[in-house]
């Protein structure tokens, strides 16, 4: 089983009057677990699948950056593809999405993305 | 002539096994996995994987050139961003998803085989409680790797649950699967070569609650070309079935596979009853009686002992 790392940062501009949700989908039939968190903040703000999660008020997260660990399993037998869908309601561009590959089934990769909100 | 046949005390070191040749048991009445390599009669020291269209090209030229296979699933080879885990435990007819393509090259004498094949699931239905306990496993995947830090991900687990998930992602309460495959020649020799095809239809029904699993299997395969007029056609019709019990230290399985030469107009048939009782930790009894596909000399019993050997090592401190 190995693990492969990739680091990416994305810019979003917020909707200031309207609450910023997150939802993460793990496509391609493999199985993903999330952690999200504010970077130099000690709290999560949530942990597994994330669905609909309430980032807060636009206003409030201008400056702000969210650090998303998304680490994928490839439990899919016909392919080694890997792709995640990081969608933001309310933000422009709402959809960011990463393709990658492992060698072998069963390996797992692992984004860590930097959102900085506008 | 019945035979039977006791053999008072064995030292098995794998599994035990009766096989004979032309024995068929019910494990056997499965599709091949690449319909191209079985119409071969050869196994591939290597498969290729192409995952792209540009890959599959490249494999494609280097399987032509130098002998040897490719097997692939086009549908995935553009990614599925909003085809998630629960969609395809969901999906009944996974017809594109399981589609693979099979194809293969090797030289025999002066002549190149060439053989491609398909195989496909038609019908993948779990039952409520299987599908449940594929979704805890799943979330029990997820909590393992929420982790922050990549490298805090506990793989060792990750590996167990993966393996209990395939597990449980292979108890389908029904399963239905088609596959099919030619093969054909060029070369000098043409005329005089033969060429083979073939198809595969497989039904298994597992019930949930039930120890039962129920198999039928049609294979029908035809040879055209340079052949005797009696040798082109073969066309096998299997089904069977295995009722099985299991408790801590006993189980008792019974097997019927019935085989249906079409061509030949005969038919086949095979019965056992395999029994294990667990003596103590690393030794269990083993009784099975039965009758094979054989016309004759086809009773067989078997009373023996299995003695385990263990993996662990002992350690001193």
């Amino acid at each position: 089983m190995a693990l492969k790392k990739r680091k990416e940062t994305v810019d979003l501009t917020v909707v200031k009057k309207q609450n910023i949700l997150l939802t993460i989908t793990i496509g391609n039939a493999q199985i993903g677990g999330n952690v999200v968190r504010f970077k130099n903040a000690t709290d999560t703000l949530g942990k597994g699948e994330i669905q609909n999660l309430d980032l807060g008020l636009g206003t409030d997260l201008v400056g702000k950056t969210l650090k998303v660990t998304t680490n994928i399993l490839d439990v899919n037998d016909q392919t080694n593809g890997i792709v995640v869908t990081y969608f933001f309601h309310n933000c422009d561009p709402a959809g960011t999405m990463f393709h990658d590959t492992v060698s072998n089934d069963g390996d797992i990769f692992s984004f860590i993305v930097e959102f900085n909100f506008n | 002539m019945k035979k039977i046949c006791t053999i008072g005390c064995c030292l098995i070191v794998a599994t035990h096994s009766f096989s004979q040749s032309g024995t068929v048991k019910l494990n056997d009445l499965n599709m091949p996995s690449s319909p191209a390599f079985v119409l071969m009669d050869k196994s591939p020291a290597s498969i290729e994987k192409p995952s792209s269209p540009r890959a599959l090209g490249l494999s494609l030229i280097n399987v032509w050139k130098n002998s040897g296979a490719i097997e692939f699933t086009p549908y995935w080879f553009k990614d599925r961003p909003a085809y998630t885990f629960e969609d395809n435990l969901k999906k009944q007819t996974p017809i594109l998803q399981t589609f693979a393509i099979s194809a293969a090259t090797a030289k025999v004498d002066s002549n190149t085989l060439i053989a491609a094949g398909f195989r496909t699931q038609l019908v993948r239905i779990y039952s409520a409680a299987s599908a449940a306990k594929i979704l805890a496993q799943k979330k029990k995947i997820v909590e393992l790797l929420s982790q922050e830090n990549p490298d805090d991900i506990d793989q060792a687990a990750v590996n167990d649950a993966k393996n209990e998930l395939n597990n449980l992602q292979s108890k389908v309460s029904f399963n239905a699967e088609l596959a099919g495959a030619y093969m054909g020649q060029s070369g000098p020799a043409k005329a005089l070569a033969s060429t083979k095809a073939g198809c595969w239809l497989n039904l298994r029904y597992t019930p949930d609650k039930f120890p039962l699993d129920i198999v039928v299997l049609a294979r029908y395969s035809w040879t055209t070309g340079n052949v005797s007029a009696a040798g082109k056609d073969s066309a096998f019709f299997d089904y069977g079935a295995n009722l099985s019990y299991q408790d801590k230290s006993f189980d008792v399985a019974i097997e019927y596979v019935n085989r249906r030469d079409i061509s030949a107009k005969q038919g086949y048939d095979r019965f056992a009853l395999v029994a294990n009782y667990q003596l103590m930790p690393g030794i269990v009894a083993v009784a099975s009686v039965g009758k094979d596909f054989k016309k004759v000399d086809n009773v067989f019993g078997i009373l023996g002992i299995k003695f385990g050997i263990s993996k662990e090592y002992a350690k001193l401190k």
